[in-house]
C-alpha cells in the first residue's frame, strides 16, 4: 500500500534517505544521543581533572538519583510481577466469553495471524514454536500462521513447507513466504521479512478468505517465541476490551525461559534484566513501545505500510511509525502476560559473551535510532499534540543518555576525582566522603536485586533433570554480576551504538544465533 | 488486575522526587564535612587519615583508641572532628612508640604516615669471603664493589640536592639538612604542611651543632652522617614531633642508600642497616 503523501517521511531510516535541509537536520538528530552521552562523560573527565570538587558533587547527585530511580522503578516491577502472576492464573478463555458488551466484536470473529520470521534456524526450534501455538487453549482454527523464510538461506523455504504441511489441518491456514534477497530500499533483516510476509498473508489468506482487516490480530513473533497456553485468549480479551483496538499495539512480557537452565550466568542476568525492564515499562504504558514479540490489528498495520524494511529495530520502530501515522493517537496496551524466548547461548562461553554484546548493541542502537526518527518526524507532523511530542522526545533521549552514561559514571568515571583530582582535592573531607557516600547509595540500590532474584526464581521454569541442583543457587547469586553487566553490556554497547550512528557507520541487522542444548 | 493507576504513579513519582530533593542537599553538606552539634548548630568538621606500615599496631587519637591495624586494613579515617590540634599515637610491640601532633581544619583532612622504628637496630658488617655469622653478612664481590663505588660519587651543592625522592630533594647547607618540595606547580604532601591549609616548601631536618656531610632519603625519612662519624635517621615531617634517632657511630662514617638498604662506610669497612 502506498502511504499518503503527507506522511512521505514515515519510513525514513537514516539521513541518507533525505536531501537538502532535511538531510542535515536528520544527521544532527542522529548525532544528538552521542553528543549528550559523550558530552556528559567528557564533562565528568574534564571536571575530575580541573574541578574535582564539582565532579565529586555530580557523582553524589548521580548516585542518589540512581538510588531513588531504582527504588521508584522497583515498585513498578513488583506490581507488574503481581499482575503477571495473577494473569497466569486467570482463565482467559472464560473471560473472553464473559465480555458482555460489543457483540459485534465477539472473539470468534477475530482471526489471529501469526508471523514467524526465521533465518537459518533449525526445524526443531521452529517446531517448538509452532507446537506451542497449536497447543494453545484457543480455537486454533481461528489462527493462521505464516512461516516467513529468507531466500538468502536455501534450506529455509523447505523447512517452512515441511512445517506448513505438518500443521496445515490444525490452523485456519499455514503458508510459507520466501522474502527475496536484495529488494530495492531494503536492508536484510527481520523488518523486511515481516513486511513481505504480512503483504503475502494479506493477499493469500485474508483476501482469499475475505477476512476483514479489522478482524485480524497480527502477532509478530521471533522464530523462538513460545507462547504460554492462554496467550491468544488473553490477547483476544485485550483486543475485545480495548477502547479503540485499532489505535493500540499489544505487548506481552518477553521472558527468555526456553533455554534459561542451559544459559551461562551472564546470559541469564542479561535476559532477565531485559525482561524486568519490559515489566517496569508495562506499568508505565505511556512510555511503553513495542519490543520483540508484539501484536497489532492488521488494519492499522496495513495502513501504515507494515514494518520498516530499511532499518534495524523494526520491533520498536513499528510503534513510532503508527504513533506518527495516527498523529499521536496511538498507544501500547501492556498485557502483563508472558511469552517465552531463548536466552543468548552460543556453543562457547566467549561466543555467548560476543553474542550478548552484539544483541545489546542492536537493542541500544534501536534506542538511539528511534530518537533521531522521533525528533525528525515530530517536526514534520504538526498534528501530534505538543505535550505528547515533548514527553516522547524527553523519554527517548533520556533513555539513550542514561543507558550509555549512568553505569559508567557510577562504577567508573565518577570515581575519577579520587585518582586525578590532585593533592589539594585529596586533602578535602569531600574526597574521603565520596567513596563512602557513593558506595552507600549503590549498595542500597543493590538491595533491589534481592527483589529481582525473588521474581526471577518465580518466573523461571522448573529445573530440568539435566541441570544440577547447584544451578538453582547460582540463579540467585548471579545478580551480583549486575554492576559488571551494566557497564560491559549496557553502557559500552550503548556508547558504541550512539557513536556509530553519530559518525554514520550504521549497523546492519544481526540475527541472534539460536542454540539449545539437546 | 489493573496496572498501577496514573494517580498512584504520580504520587509515587512526586514522593520520590521530594525525597531526592530533600536528601540531596543534606548528603552534599554531609559529604563536605558539615555536622550538627548540640549548642553550636551546624559546624564544619575535618578529619584525620592515619596510615600504619605494619599489622597489629594500635592507633590512638587524643588517647582514644581508633583501632588496630590488620593484615590488609592498615589505614584509619576518623571524620567528624572539630577543628583543633590532635595528638596521634601508634604503638606496636618491639617498636618505638610513634606520635605526631596534627592540626585539623574545617572541611580538610590531615593525613599522616606513621613510621614505626624498631627498638633494636643491628648494623651488619658486609664481607666478600668467610662465613656469615651474627653481625656479618657475606655478599658477592660485584655487589660489594658496587657499594664501594657509590661512595666515590658526590654531585651535590647547595642548589643540587644530595638525593631526590617522590618530588622531594634533600640538601645539606652549612652543615644542616633540609628537605625541599621540588615541584613549582604541584601541591606538596602533608608532611610539608603544619596544618592542611598552610604548607612550606622547605623545612629543616637537622639544624644543630653537628656538621652534616651526607644526607640521603631512606624509607619515609632521611638518613644523614655527621662529620664526627655519627649516623642518624630522621623523619621528614614538618609537624611535631618527628622521630630522630642515632643509628650508628664509627670514625669517619659515611652513608649511601642502595636499593632501599642503608650502606655505611667506615674506613674500608662496609655495614648495612635495614629497617
Amino acid at each position: 500500500m502506498n502511504l499518503p503523501e503527507q506522511y512521505w517521511y514515515l519510513h525514513t531510516a537514516r539521513a541518507g534517505d533525505l536531501t537538502g535541509r532535511d538531510y542535515y537536520l536528520y544527521r544532527f538528530f542522529e548525532m544528538l544521543p552521542a553528543i549528550l552521552s559523550v558530552g556528559t562523560l567528557g564533562l565528568f573527565i574534564v571536571l575530575s581533572f580541573y574541578k574535582p570538587v564539582w565532579a565529586a558533587y555530580l557523582t553524589i547527585v548521580f548516585a542518589a538519583y540512581w538510588f531513588f530511580k531504582t527504588a521508584y522503578l522497583s515498585i513498578h516491577l513488583r506490581h507488574d510481577f503481581k499482575r503477571v502472576r495473577h494473569n497466569l492464573q486467570v482463565n482467559w478463555r472464560e473471560r473472553v466469553l464473559d465480555v458482555p458488551h460489543l457483540p459485534a466484536r465477539a472473539g470468534s470473529h477475530l482471526l489471529h495471524l501469526v508471523l514467524v520470521p526465521f533465518y537459518d534456524e533449525q526445524y526443531e526450534l521452529l517446531k517448538e514454536t509452532v507446537d506451542a501455538i497449536a497447543a494453545s487453549e484457543w480455537d486454533t482454527k481461528r489462527i493462521a500462521i505464516v512461516f516467513a523464510a529468507e531466500a538468502r538461506v536455501p534450506q529455509g523455504k523447505g523447512i517452512g513447507e515441511r512445517l506448513a504441511a505438518e500443521y496445515a489441518d490444525r490452523f485456519f491456514a499455514a503458508i510459507v513466504t520466501e522474502h527475496p534477497d536484495g529488494l530495492e530500499g531494503e536492508i536484510p533483516g527481520k523488518g523486511s521479512n515481516l513486511s513481505y510476509a504480512a503483504e503475502e498473508a494479506r493477499t493469500r489468506i485474508l483476501d482469499a478468505h475475505q477476512v476483514p482487516y479489522e478482524h485480524v490480530v497480527v502477532s509478530a513473533f521471533d522464530s523462538d517465541t513460545v507462547v504460554y497456553p492462554q496467550y491468544f485468549a488473553c490477547l483476544t480479551w485485550y483486543v475485545l476490551t480495548a477502547e479503540r483496538p485499532e489505535r493500540t499495539s499489544f505487548q506481552p512480557v518477553p521472558l527468555y525461559n526456553n533455554n534459561i537452565w542451559d544459559a551461562p550466568m551472564l546470559s541469564r542476568v542479561m535476559a532477565y534484566s531485559a525482561s524486568f525492564w519490559q515489566m517496569i515499562q508495562q506499568e508505565r504504558p505511556e512510555k511503553l513501545a513495542t519490543f520483540s514479540s508484539h501484536a497489532v490489528l492488521f488494519k492499522p498495520l496495513y495502513e501504515a505500510g507494515y514494518w520498516q524494511k530499511n532499518m534495524v529495530s523494526e520491533d520498536s520502530r513499528i510503534f513510532w511509525n503508527l504513533f506518527v501515522y495516527f498523529d499521536g493517537d496511538y498507544r501500547v496496551t501492556p498485557m502483563a502476560y508472558p511469552v517465552s524466548m531463548d536466552a543468548n547461548v552460543a556453543t562457547t562461553f566467549w561466543g555467548t559473551i560476543k553474542n550478548i554484546y552484539k544483541q545489546q548493541r542492536r537493542w541500544t542502537y534501536g534506542t538511539a535510532e528511534n530518537a533521531a526518527y522521533i525528533l525528525f518526524t515530530f517536526l514534520k507532523n504538526p498534528r501530534i499534540p505538543s505535550g505528547k511530542k515533548i514527553h516522547a522526545v524527553f523519554f527517548q533521549l533520556e533513555g539513550a543518555w542514561s543507558l550509555a552514561t549512568h553505569p559508567l559514571v557510577l562504577f567508573a568515571i565518577g570515581w575519577l576525582p579520587l585518582f586525578v583530582g590532585g593533592a589539594a582535592f585529596h586533602t578535602t573531607v569531600l574526597s574521603y566522603s565520596l567513596p563512602f557516600i557513593a558506595r552507600a547509595f549503590l549498595t542500597a540500590a543493590m538491595f533491589g536485586l534481592i527483589v529481582s532474584a525473588a521474581i526471577c526464581m518465580y518466573l523461571i521454569p522448573d529445573r530440568p533433570a539435566h541441570a544440577s541442583r547447584h544451578r538453582s543457587i547460582f540463579m540467585v547469586l548471579q545478580w551480583i554480576l549486575v554492576p559488571f553487566t551494566m557497564v560491559v553490556f549496557s553502557s559500552i554497547p550503548g556508547l558504541e551504538s550512539q557513536l556509530r550512528l553519530a559518525v554514520g557507520r550504521y549497523l546492519g541487522f544481526w540475527v541472534t544465533p539460536k542454540n539449545r542444548t539437546q | 488486575m489493573q496496572p498501577l493507576s496514573p494517580h498512584i504513579r504520580r504520587l509515587y513519582l512526586l514522593l520520590f522526587i521530594a525525597m531526592f530533593l530533600a536528601v540531596l542537599p543534606i548528603i552534599i553538606l554531609y559529604a563536605d564535612g558539615w555536622r550538627y552539634r548540640e549548642g553550636f548548630g551546624f559546624v564544619r568538621t575535618g578529619g584525620i587519615f592515619v596510615s600504619v606500615p605494619y599489622p597489629d599496631a594500635d592507633v590512638q587519637i587524643n588517647g582514644n583508641t581508633v583501632g588496630r591495624s590488620g593484615f590488609f586494613d592498615r589505614s584509619f579515617y576518623v571524620g567528624n572532628l572539630a577543628p583543633a590540634a590532635y595528638s596521634i599515637n601508634v604503638m606496636r610491640e618491639d617498636y618505638l612508640p610513634w606520635s605526631r601532633v596534627v592540626v585539623v581544619e574545617p572541611q580538610l583532612v590531615t593525613d599522616v604516615d606513621a613510621f614505626l622504628f624498631p627498638k633494636r637496630i643491628e648494623p651488619v658488617r658486609l664481607a666478600v669471603s668467610g662465613t656469615a655469622t651474627t653481625g656479618v653478612a657475606v655478599i658477592s664481590r660485584a655487589l660489594y664493589d658496587e657499594y664501594v663505588a657509590e661512595f666515590g660519587t658526590t654531585t651535590a651543592s647547595t642548589t643540587v640536592p644530595q638525593d631526590e625522592s617522590d618530588g622531594m630533594g634533600v640538601f645539606v647547607r652549612d652543615g644542616d639538612v633540609f628537605v625541599r618540595w621540588m615541584s613549582e606547580d604541584a601541591f606538596p604532601p602533608s608532611r610539608f604542611c603544619g596544618r592542611p591549609s598552610f604548607c612550606v616548601r622547605e623545612f629543616a631536618i637537622e639544624r644543630g651543632s653537628d656538621e652534616v656531610r651526607t644526607a640521603r632519603f631512606f624509607r619515609t625519612g632521611v638518613a644523614y652522617a655527621t662529620g664526627d662519624g655519627a649516623v642518624y635517621f630522621a623523619e621528614a615531617d614538618v609537624r611535631p614531633t618527628p622521630l630522630n634517632v642515632q643509628l650508628f657511630e664509627a670514625p669517619d662514617a659515611d652513608i649511601r642508600v642502595v636499593d632501599d638498604a642503608l650502606i655505611i662506610k667506615s674506613g674500608t669497612i662496609l655495614y648495612e642497616i635495614t629497617l
